[in-house]
C-alpha cells in the first residue's frame, strides 16, 4: 500500500521580540532581570542619594564657615584609631566631597553592597530551589547565557543605579558649595560612582559564585560575613594589631584610597576589584553551567538539639524555627559589641592625653561622659544598634510571615489551634527570638567593657532597650500581618526601622522643627548605655509591642488565611 | 446525616470569581468525589469548609456545625491534606508528623507508626530532602494519623507512585469500613471510579452535576473509528447491540460504544478492517455529556 508521506505543516514564523522588551521587560532573561532588580534598584538608590545629599546639607550649614571646617579637619584628624575605624580615612573633610566620602563612604558601600549580595544570591541559586529555574534552563538556551544574562541584568540595575549617584553626587556638589573646594566635578562624581558600583558588584559577586554550591542561603551568608568582616577588619586594623594582615585580603583595602569626591584616585585598586569581581562572576556561570541544577552541597551544620526543635506546641515550633537566626543575629551582634565594647579603651587614651579633644566631645555630645566606656558605646554603638535590631525583628518577621505564605499555617489551622492562639504564640516566639539576640549581645558589651576594667552592669542592661525596641517593632509587624496580609509585614518592619533612622539622622541635619524629630521611637528612649531610661519610650513600645499583637490576633480571626 | 452541607456557598476574592451558589451534601460514611478543572473552583471549596478562607456569601456546615462559627470543633475531627502545601524545612519527616500530632494532644502511637509503615516513608530525612511524592506521604499520615471523622484530601495521589496508591486507597477503603467519610478532589477518573460512592463536578465556579458512580459506570462508553479497504455502509453497525452515533467518511467509520466491544470487532473483522481505534472519554466528559454544563441542585440526582 502506497503511504503519501508529507511534510509536517510549518508554523508561521514568530514575530520577533522588540528591542525594548528584550532590555527591560519580559522579552529576555536579561530583560526580566533588569525589569526584577527595578525595587530594590530604586530604594537602594534612593538611600544613597538621600545620604549623599544630607552630607550635602549638613557641610553647607553646620561646616558653612572656614573656622567650622578647620575645627572638623582637626578633629578628623585627631580622632582615635577607634573612631577612625568608625569614619574611615579622613581625606579633605573640610571639602564637601571629602566630608561625604568620609561620614557616609562606609554606608554607601555596605548597603549597596547588601543589594548586590541579596540580588545575585537568589538570581539563580533562588530561583532553582523553587523550580523555576528548571523552566528557564529547559528553554533552547545554554546555561551559560542564561547565567550570563542575569549577571548581566544585575550588573545593569547597579549601572542605572550609579548613573543617579552620580548626578546626585554631582547636583549637591554644585548647589551645596559654600567655600572654595567644595564643588564636585562630573569627572569627580562618575569616578566616585564607579568605585561604587565595583565595590557593590564585588560583594554581589562572592554570594553569585558561591551560590552554585552552596545554596541562595549559604551563598548570602558567606557574602554578608565576607562583606562585613572585611569592613571590620579594615576599618580595626590599626586597633586590633590581628586584623593588619588580613586587612589586606578585603577589598574595603584594595579601593581604600579610591575617594573621587576629596580628589583621590586609586584606578589599579579598582581595577584590582574588578577582575577579582569578573573572576567570581566566572565561577558562578561555570558552577552553574556544570553543575546540576538546584543540587547543592549540604554544609555540616550541626542539629539543634531535639529539645530546642519545638515539636510540642506552635511558641515551641515558631522559636525553634527562628533559633538559628536568632543565634545568628545573636552572635554578630556580639562580636560587633564586644569589640566596641573593648576597642572603647583607646577612645579614653586618647582623651586623656588630648584634653582640648575631650572638650570638643563634651561639646558634641552634651550630658554623656565620653571618658566612660559606657558613654562611647552609647556614642557609637546605640544608634547603629537600634538599627540592626530592627534589621533583626524584619528578619524574624519575615520568618513568622512565611509560616502563611508559604501554606505551613494552612496545614497547622486544619487541627483544633485556633488562629488568634497562633497569631500570638507565634508572634511571642518573635519576642523570645530578639530576647535571645539581645542577651547574647548584653553578654558580650558586658565582656568587652569588663575588659577594659569598668563597671559592666549598666551597659549591659542599657542594650536590653533594642529588646524593647524590637518588640515593638515586631508588634507593628505582627499586626500589619494580621489586618492586612502575612506579606506585608516584613516590608512595614523594614520602612519603620529606615525610617526611623533616617528620622534620626535628617531631622537635625534638615533642621526640622522639633516634633518631626520627635517622632522616632528611638528619641524617647534616653541614653540607656549609660543608665539614663526615659520612662516614655518604654511605656510606648511596651504598649506598641503588646497591642501589636492583640491587633494581629483580632486581625488574624476576620480575615482569610493566605490572603 | 449529612456531615458536609452547603447552601448557595458562594466566595469572590476580589472581582474574581471563587464559586457561586454551590450546595453541596456529603453523607456520613460515604466517599465523595469532587472533580473538575483547573480554576474551576475545588481548592476553593475545600477552603471554605475548613473556614480557612470565609465565605462571600452562603453557609457551610461540617458534622452540622457552621464552618464560620466554631472552625475548631470541625478540625478536631477533620484530617486535611492541601493540593500543595509546605512544611518545616530543619524538621524531619518524623518530627514534622510529631508536630501535628502534638497540635491534636496526641494521637495513638501505633497507628502513627503503622501509618509510616504501611506508606515506607524514612521519618529520619529532612523535610526538604523529600521527593515530592515522600512530602505527599508526610502530608498524608498527617491528616489520617488522629483517624479523623472526615478526610478531606485535595488531589491526594498526587506524586505517589502506583505502589503507594495502592496503599492509600486501601486506608481509603479501611476509612469508610470503619464508618468515616472521606471528601476528595481529584482528576483522576480510575481514582474516583475505584473509591467514590457519589461524584460532583464543579466548572466555573459552578456545580453541574452530582450523581452515584454505579450511574458514571453505566454511563461509560468508547468513542471508536474504525478504518477498512473500502467504504462500509453505516447501518451495518447501527443495529449492533450497544453501538449508537454511527458516521461514515469514506473508508472510516465512527461510532459510540457502550459495552462489550466484541459484537463490533467481529462485524469489522470480516469488512477488511485495517485500523481500529478506541477512546474512552474523561470521567469529566462523560458527566457533562450526560448532564450539560448546567447548574444542579444536589437534591436532584444522586441521594
Amino acid at each position: 500500500m502506497a503511504v503519501e508521506i508529507r511534510g509536517l505543516p510549518v508554523a508561521a514564523s514568530a514575530p520577533r521580540v522588540p528591542l525594548r522588551r528584550r532590555l527591560y521587560g519580559l522579552g529576555s532573561i536579561f530583560g526580566k532581570t533588569v525589569r526584577d532588580s527595578r525595587a530594590g534598584m530604586l530604594v537602594v538608590t534612593a538611600l544613597l542619594g538621600v545620604l549623599i545629599v544630607a552630607g550635602g546639607i549638613t557641610m553647607s550649614s553646620t561646616y558653612g564657615t572656614l573656622e567650622a571646617r578647620r575645627e572638623l579637619a582637626a578633629m578628623s584628624q585627631d580622632m582615635p584609631p577607634m573612631l577612625r575605624g568608625m569614619y574611615g580615612n579622613p581625606l579633605d573633610v573640610d571639602t564637601l566631597g571629602g566630608f561625604i566620602s568620609w561620614h557616609y563612604g562606609a554606608y554607601f558601600a555596605l548597603l549597596a553592597g547588601l543589594w548586590s549580595i541579596l540580588a545575585l544570591s537568589s538570581v539563580l541559586a533562588g530561583e532553582a530551589r523553587r523550580g523555576s529555574l528548571d523552566f528557564a534552563v529547559a528553554t533552547p538556551r545554554s546555561r551559560r547565557s542564561i547565567a550570563l544574562e542575569k549577571v548581566a541584568g544585575h550588573a545593569t540595575a547597579i549601572g542605572l543605579g550609579m548613573v543617579v549617584v552620580a548626578v546626585v553626587a554631582w547636583v549637591t556638589g554644585v548647589v551645596g558649595a559654600r567655600l572654595p573646594g567644595d564643588s564636585i566635578s562630573p569627572a569627580a562624581a562618575i569616578s566616585f560612582a564607579i568605585g561604587l558600583g565595583i565595590r557593590t558588584l564585588v560583594a554581589g559577586s562572592v554570594a553569585f559564585a558561591v551560590a552554585p554550591f552552596l545554596g541562595r542561603g549559604a551563598a548570602a551568608g558567606i557574602a554578608g560575613a565576607l562583606m562585613l568582616g572585611g569592613y571590620v577588619i579594615h576599618s580595626y586594623r590599626t586597633v586590633v594589631p590581628a586584623f593588619d594582615t588580613l586587612a589586606d585580603a578585603t577589598w574595603f583595602s584594595w579601593t581604600a584610597d579610591h575617594v573621587p569626591l576629596a580628589g583621590s584616585t586609586d584606578w589599579a585598586g579598582i581595577g584590582i576589584t574588578a577582575v577579582v569581581c569578573l573572576v567570581l562572576l566566572a565561577i558562578g556561570i561555570e558552577g552553574f553551567a556544570r553543575r546540576d541544577v538546584g543540587v547543592t552541597i549540604p554544609l555540616p551544620v550541626p542539629r539543634l538539639p531535639r529539645a530546642l526543635l519545638g515539636v510540642h506546641g506552635p511558641l515551641g515550633r515558631s522559636f525553634g524555627d527562628l533559633l538559628p537566626t536568632a543565634l545568628a543575629w545573636g552572635v554578630g551582634l556580639g562580636i560587633y559589641g564586644v569589640l566596641m565594647a573593648a576597642a572603647s579603651q583607646s577612645l579614653l587614651d586618647a582623651l586623656d592625653a588630648s584634653p582640648a579633644m575631650a572638650e570638643i566631645f563634651r561639646n558634641l555630645i552634651p550630658g554623656i561622659d565620653i571618658t566612660t566606656a559606657a558613654g562611647f558605646l552609647q556614642l557609637a554603638f546605640a544608634e547603629i544598634g537600634f538599627v540592626l535590631i530592627g534589621l533583626a525583628a524584619a528578619t524574624f518577621i519575615a520568618g513568622r510571615s512565611s509560616d502563611e505564605t508559604s501554606g505551613r499555617l494552612e496545614l497547622q489551622l486544619a487541627t483544633p489551634l485556633t488562629r488568634a492562639r497562633w497569631a500570638v504564640a507565634s508572634g511571642a516566639a518573635v519576642w523570645m527570638a530578639i530576647a535571645l539576640v539581645t542577651l547574647l549581645l548584653a553578654a558580650c558589651v558586658a565582656l568587652g567593657v569588663a575588659s577594659v576594667g569598668q563597671d559592666p552592669m549598666t551597659p549591659a542592661l542599657g542594650t536590653l532597650v533594642l529588646a524593647l525596641y524590637g518588640a515593638a517593632l515586631a508588634g507593628i509587624g505582627v499586626g500589619v500581618a494580621g489586618v492586612s496580609r502575612a506579606s506585608f509585614a516584613m516590608p512595614a518592619v523594614l520602612a519603620l526601622t529606615i525610617g526611623t533612622f533616617l528620622l534620626d539622622l535628617l531631622a537635625p541635619i534638615l533642621r526640622l522643627p522639633d516634633w518631626v524629630g520627635q517622632l522616632a521611637l528611638t528619641a524617647h528612649l534616653g541614653e540607656p548605655m549609660v543608665g539614663t531610661w526615659d520612662g516614655v519610650g518604654v511605656a510606648v513600645c511596651v504598649v506598641l509591642a503588646i497591642g501589636g499583637l492583640v491587633v494581629g490576633a483580632i486581625g488574624m480571626r476576620r480575615r482569610d488565611v493566605g490572603a | 446525616m449529612s456531615v458536609i452541607e452547603t447552601e448557595k456557598l458562594t466566595k469572590f476574592y476580589g472581582p474574581h470569581r471563587g464559586i457561586l451558589d454551590v450546595d453541596l451534601c456529603v453523607e456520613d460514611g460515604e466517599i465523595y468525589g469532587f472533580l473538575g478543572p483547573n480554576g474551576a473552583g475545588k481548592t476553593t471549596t475545600i477552603r471554605l469548609l475548613l473556614d480557612l478562607i470565609r465565605p462571600t456569601s452562603g453557609r457551610a456546615s461540617v458534622f452540622g456545625i457552621e464552618t464560620t462559627v466554631d472552625p475548631v470543633a470541625i478540625h478536631r475531627r477533620v484530617g486535611y491534606l492541601p493540593g500543595e502545601f509546605a512544611l518545616f524545612d530543619r524538621l524531619t519527616g518524623g518530627e514534622t508528623i510529631e508536630y501535628f500530632a502534638n497540635l491534636r494532644g496526641g494521637v495513638d502511637p501505633l497507628y502513627q507508626a503503622d501509618l509510616v509503615a504501611r506508606f515506607d516513608l524514612d521519618p529520619s530525612r529532612r523535610f526538604k530532602e523529600y521527593s515530592k511524592g515522600n512530602k505527599q506521604k508526610v502530608g498524608l499520615v498527617i491528616a489520617l494519623q488522629h483517624r479523623p471523622d472526615l478526610l478531606v484530601l485535595d488531589e491526594p495521589t498526587s506524586g505517589l507512585d502506583p505502589l503507594v496508591q495502592q496503599t492509600f486507597f486501601a486506608l481509603l477503603r479501611e476509612t469508610v469500613a470503619e464508618g468515616r467519610s472521606a471528601f476528595l478532589s481529584s482528576h483522576i477518573l480510575d481514582e474516583v471510579e475505584r473509591t467514590c460512592d457519589r461524584v460532583a463536578i464543579v466548572r466555573d465556579g459552578r456545580l453541574v452535576a452530582v450523581d452515584r458512580v454505579e450511574a458514571l459506570r453505566g454511563l461509560a462508553h468508547h468513542e471508536v473509528e474504525l478504518r477498512f479497504t473500502a467504504p462500509v455502509p453505516a447501518s451495518v453497525f447501527a443495529s449492533l447491540p450497544g453501538v449508537s452515533d454511527v458516521v461514515a467518511v469514506d473508508d472510516r467509520l465512527q461510532l459510540r460504544v457502550s459495552g462489550s466491544m466484541a459484537p463490533v470487532v467481529e462485524a469489522a473483522a470480516g469488512r477488511g478492517l485495517i485500523d481500529f481505534e478506541t477512546r474512552e472519554p474523561s470521567l469529566e466528559q462523560t458527566f457533562l455529556a450526560q448532564y450539560g454544563r448546567v447548574a444542579v441542585g444536589v437534591a436532584n440526582h444522586g441521594r
